[in-house]
């Protein structure tokens, strides 16, 4: 029997190994031909993929609740050494973008010009009156936190989520979906290449310890405006405001404004304020804010890196 | 059909699963485990023993979440997949620990696979592949595509199928033969 001349009794045959109808010897003498022929091979993955679609049809059942707790527990003691080596290297706090970037240095750099601009397209169409290329190209791309970097991976990872929900009209667009997945892997390459570049704007998304970014913050150098856009469904309540701080290497933090309840806004911003500033964060003050002279008086709830970004 | 930003959700999960990204985890788990325990209560047939595999899946995907990518299918087929492998395996130490192949932990609950729905099939939240693979299965007879389906989730032989149906080792041959014939020809229609 030569599989490879009878197009009906190989997919037979697949279909039958993928439902695992076949007897031993059949198997391996089956799996024998598929090491030795790509079709073979091809025929037997394409009934794999077929007929793993029957898991899909199963009706789900409601795991009991002590289960995730049991995984999470064994995963944490799984990573608990590895967990110390990462701390040694976020206690070394270096407030340089530089620094930053080599201790969250990671995937090798792909090229991704082309993937950048024919994102930047497509996220200029859909976020109004942001300079969308800022928005695009660092808050989707680079974030590098000055604190570590276990917080760098996080962030790029919010920085992902941010992406799937501008993206969402997208839905269909397959390169899209492509562009997305390779992001991550481009962000050192097109940094570089973005710091290298004139007339820098800054980005920040601004995002709490647990869930993805809750605020996108790009400040236009030319017109010296912020533009600040939810992106989550975190309000205040009635009585509180969100204050926007820039943080610079000195630490000393400095108000840029109080927020109000529209999902965007743009505020004006003085030179001195953001001059300097790597780190951007919002606290929760009373309504209408405070002074600023002291730094905030409220928690902090979201912060992240101010990166710069080409248009 | 799946929609895409479900497919690239789990996909951007499973990415950041292999960056060791708890949350990640947390969040894959929320969205799959009721699916997957589905699977895996429809091997084992008990379910305490698919809550056990169901474990083991998601403490090795943390492991070896990275391999998604190589994979290219969609990511429920591919999880689905590690489910019944690995429910199946648990079958096989189980057996062999035990020496009773005839005496079982089934409690015979989850012997049936409904199509036709109590329970909709959900086409929102289906690959295409399984959206083709219902089409198709449900122009077989119920009784030979009950035999089929059983087939496939549980790792019985002929004869232990039979025993486990009370049918004649021969029907159950000759149904899986054409309902799988059946398949692959209605199958083909699809790409």
């Amino acid at each position: 029997m030569t599989p490879g001349k009878y197009p009906e009794l190989l997919d037979r045959l697949a279909a039958r190994h993928a439902m695992g109808q076949m007897s031993a010897p059949t198997r391996r003498r089956f799996e024998y031909y598929a090491s030795q022929s790509a079709a073979v091979r091809t025929a037997a993955l394409l009934w794999r993929e077929r007929l793993a679609a029957m898991t899909e049809l199963a009706r789900p059942v409601e795991p009991a609740t002590d289960l995730w707790p049991r995984i999470r527990a064994r995963i944490e003691s799984a990573t608990a050494a590895g967990a110390q080596a990462a701390d040694g290297r976020a206690a070394d706090r270096s407030p340089g973008l530089g620094a930053a970037l080599r201790s969250g240095a990671e995937s090798a750099a792909r090229s991704a010009d082309e993937t950048l601009r024919r994102m930047l397209d497509k996220t200029r169409q859909s976020l109004g009156y942001w300079r969308a290329g800022a928005v695009a190209a660092s808050a989707l791309l680079v974030l590098a936190s000055v604190v570590g970097h276990t917080q760098w991976r996080s962030a790029t990872q919010r920085a992902e989520q941010l992406q799937v929900a501008l993206t969402q009209g997208e839905a269909n667009s397959a390169r899209l979906q492509a562009e997305n997945a390779r992001m991550i892997e481009a962000n050192e390459r097109l940094l570089r290449e973005v710091q290298a570049r004139p007339q820098l704007q800054y980005v920040a998304v601004l995002a709490d310890d647990r869930a993805g970014a809750n605020l996108v913050v790009a400040f236009d150098a030319r017109n010296r405006v912020i533009g600040v856009q939810r992106t989550s469904g975190y309000r205040e309540a009635a009585d509180k405001s969100l204050q926007l701080w820039a943080i610079g290497p000195s630490g000393s933090p400095r108000s840029l404004g109080v927020l109000g309840s529209q999902p965007n806004e743009r505020l004006n911003v003085r030179d001195d304020a953001i001059a300097g500033a790597t780190v951007l964060a919002i606290s929760l003050e009373p309504q209408g804010g405070v002074s600023g002279e002291r730094g905030p008086t409220g928690p902090v709830l979201f912060k992240g890196a101010l990166l710069p970004a080409a248009l | 059909m799946n929609p895409p930003q479900d497919d690239q959700r789990l996909r951007l999960l499973l990415q950041r699963i292999s960056d060791r990204d708890t949350a990640a985890l947390e969040e894959l788990y929320r969205l799959t485990a009721s699916r997957l325990l589905g699977v895996a209560i429809r091997v084992t047939g008990n379910r305490e023993h698919a809550e056990d595999v169901l474990q083991d899946v998601f403490v090795s995907l943390w492991n070896t979440a990275g391999d998604y990518r190589a994979a290219l299918s969609p990511p429920m087929a591919w999880m689905g997949l590690i489910v019944r492998s690995r429910a199946i395996d648990f079958l096989r130490r189980r057996a062999a620990e035990r020496h009773l192949a005839s005496q079982s932990d089934d409690s015979g609950e989850f012997e049936r696979i409904d199509l036709d729905a109590a329970d909709p099939f959900d086409v929102t939240m289906a690959s295409e592949q399984a959206w083709a693979l219902r089409q198709c299965l449900q122009h077989i007879d119920p009784k030979p595509r009950e035999v089929l389906v059983l087939a496939y989730f549980r790792d019985l032989s002929h004869r232990e199928l039979a025993e486990r149906l009370a049918m004649p080792v021969g029907t159950v041959k000759t149904w899986i033969r054409r309902s799988l014939e059946q398949l692959r020809i209605c199958l083909a229609r699809f790409v």
